[in-house]
């Protein structure tokens, strides 16, 4: 499975370093531009980011048929499988960990200072639910190709972005669950059920892929 | 071993192959107890089927040209020039027989035929000197 | 004699197609051609021994195997040469011989590299630009250099000119130097199944049509021509032959199963003048899709 991680960072070289400085020259427009402005935007375009990469992981094997090329080789499905989750896996904690640490250098953004607690709490929840969207994109992929997997995930964004401004007028009861997702509990709770969704994703993905025709 | 398939030739190409060796054989080219190269080996030489080679040394071994050794391949057998020299003779004459029936059918007579054979082999002679 | 690949009822349905084979068999150390007109179902039935198109019915065994129970082990014996490539576009052909070195236990590096020299595929250039056939080569030489015991490529000379083309039959052949190892390939080029394969499959709208041995088949048929005057035996000697037609007093016709006796019996019928010619596969070929002369 390494091997394959190794292998789509060897073919995909030069979309990474590409995509490495046009982030890293966002996030100094970011800070030069916002300044003071919310953590909340700042992270939603990181949460934004991590699914497009997602999406790029699925691409590359997209266009190449590199699924009917591996389909051949003597390698297992769970394998296969396998190293797309890592990569999504890897991909998602590491712009995470990144927004976070970039975070930490302004004041109005450090999440961790004083009273920021709630932000930081619910921005955990949210990545949690970031892990499952992209564990979803790969299951859609593997199952119904690539054109699904665009299309869904602009629903998944749309509804995300309309959904969170409007969520508060729409569903006043939201209110609590407002509280749930800025609490210790429901982080914990939100990683459990994190962690269990992409795990029935992975087993799903590697059944669907074995029964999948690929010409 | 340098056979050459024509494959516009009408004649199969089995029989291309084993005519040829037939041939080496009988100018002495090919002698007796040589090896030959395998099935597989002419195939490749040739650049077609181990069906087709597999089917001419049959046939060669059948007529008794070659013989084959279980697990080391097939060699030239000794030929018995005389009696090869009768049994061409033989299968000359049988294709003379088909010849002859065939131009009878057409409305050719006999005297005609010869005449035709005598010019092509008086043409024949005057060309070898 | 050991059978390198095997199916029995297999079928796999589509909207507008049904892929049935009820049985084949490759003898090991042999070739067999399949070929078929467009959309038989050639690259389907290939597909599916990789399990690129999983069955809906049927078994195949491959080397003794069955494709699916051990799907892993078959494939570390088997090679594929799919029609269109499916490698890395941005891969270079020294990369890929590296990692594909690592899946297969029998991979051979050096004669990797002297098959990249032989078809002349520069070892650093990327995939996307190779020609058309320098990325077929490329496959070859990736399936070639693991040594498969069997050899399955989807229609692999299509696209090659012809001294590419007589390159590739050969190195089919020197595959099969060795008695253990096997080869299956379709083409629509039916002149390069006449020349290297030892047993020929036509495929026709998802089934088997014939299967036999090259040498049998170009045995068996024949172009028949005679003339007939006796008006009384004209239907009993057009019943002995698969197609064929009259004009005035002539008759030409098609047989499959030519013998010595055939030529006697016409006689014997009244026929005149017969001559019978053989048939190249090609003929054969379009007899069979066209369902007639």
């Amino acid at each position: 499975m390494w091997r394959l991680l190794l292998k789509d960072l060897y073919l995909q070289k030069r979309r990474i370093i590409w995509t490495l400085w046009i982030v890293l020259i966002l996030l100094v427009a970011a800070r030069v531009v916002m300044g003071d402005a919310a953590p909340v935007i700042f992270f939603a375009t990181a949460y934004f980011l991590t699914s497009i990469f997602t999406l790029q992981i699925c691409y590359n094997e997209e266009e190449n048929k590199g699924l009917a090329f591996l389909r051949s080789l003597p390698l297992s499905t769970r394998e296969v499988v396998s190293s797309k989750f890592c990569a999504m896996l890897l991909v998602t904690l590491l712009t995470l960990a990144a927004a976070f640490a970039w975070s930490l250098s302004l004041p109005t953004t450090n999440i961790f200072a004083a009273g920021k607690q709630e932000t930081a709490l619910m921005l955990i929840t949210f990545g949690e639910l970031y892990l499952v969207i992209n564990s979803l994109l790969i299951f859609v992929y593997f199952r119904w190709g690539y054109a699904r997997v665009q299309f869904l995930f602009s629903l998944i964004m749309t509804f995300l972005a309309f959904g969170s401004m409007s969520l508060s007028r729409l569903f006043p009861k939201a209110r609590f669950l407002e509280a749930g997702l800025t609490s210790i509990q429901g982080a914990s709770t939100g990683l459990a059920t994190a962690i269990i969704l992409i795990f029935l994703l992975w087993i799903g993905s590697i059944k669907v892929l074995q029964k999948k025709e690929l010409s | 071993m340098l056979i050459n398939l024509s494959p516009q030739n009408p004649t199969p190409l089995y029989r291309q192959i084993v005519e040829q060796i037939k041939n080496r054989i009988l100018q002495g080219e090919l002698e007796a107890h040589e090896s030959l190269p395998s099935i597989r080996q002419l195939a490749k030489e040739l650049t077609t089927s181990v069906i087709t080679t597999k089917k001419a040394y049959e046939e060669l071994e059948r007529e008794g040209w070659i013989y084959t050794r279980a697990g080391k391949g097939s060699y030239v057998a000794p030929i018995d020039r005389p009696a090869r020299h009768e049994q061409l003779l033989k299968s000359l004459k049988k294709q003379f027989q088909n010849l002859i029936t065939e131009a009878v059918d057409s409305g050719i007579t006999p005297h005609e035929l010869e005449e035709a054979f005598q010019e092509v082999l008086r043409r024949y002679r005057e060309e070898e000197n | 004699m050991q059978i390198a690949l095997s199916m029995e009822n297999v079928s796999k349905e589509y909207p507008n197609f049904k892929l049935q084979i009820a049985s084949l068999k490759l003898p090991s150390g042999s070739i067999m051609g399949l070929v078929g007109p467009n959309g038989a179902g050639k690259s389907t039935l290939i597909k599916a021994i990789l399990n690129l198109v999983p069955l809906d019915t049927g078994r195949i065994t491959v080397l003794g195997r069955d494709h699916l129970k051990q799907e892993i082990e078959v494939k570390q014996l088997v090679g594929y040469v799919p029609e269109e490539s499916n490698l890395y576009e941005e891969a270079t052909p020294a990369w890929l011989g590296g990692f594909v070195a690592h899946y297969y236990a029998t991979w051979d590096d050096t004669y990797y590299r002297g098959l990249l020299e032989k078809f002349q595929i520069p070892v650093r250039r990327k995939v996307k630009q190779l020609s058309k056939g320098g990325k077929m080569k490329l496959s070859l030489a990736l399936q070639l250099a693991h040594r498969p015991d069997l050899l399955l490529l989807d229609e692999p000379t299509a696209g090659l000119d012809p001294l590419a083309r007589r390159d590739l039959l050969q190195e089919l052949l020197e595959v099969i130097q060795d008695e253990k190892r096997s080869v299956l390939f379709s083409s629509h080029i039916v002149g390069d199944v006449e020349k290297v394969a030892d047993y020929v499959t036509f495929l026709k709208e998802g089934s088997i049509v014939l299967c036999e041995d090259k040498e049998k088949l170009l045995e068996k048929w024949r172009q028949v021509q005679f003339k007939v005057f006796d008006s009384s035996r004209r239907e009993e000697i057009a019943n002995l032959f698969t197609y064929g037609k009259y004009c005035g007093n002539y008759f030409q016709g098609i047989t499959d199963h030519f013998d010595e006796e055939l030529p006697v019996r016409l006689k014997e019928l009244g026929a005149e003048n017969i001559q019978a010619v053989p048939l190249d596969l090609e003929k054969i070929m379009v007899i069979l899709s066209r369902g007639g002369i």
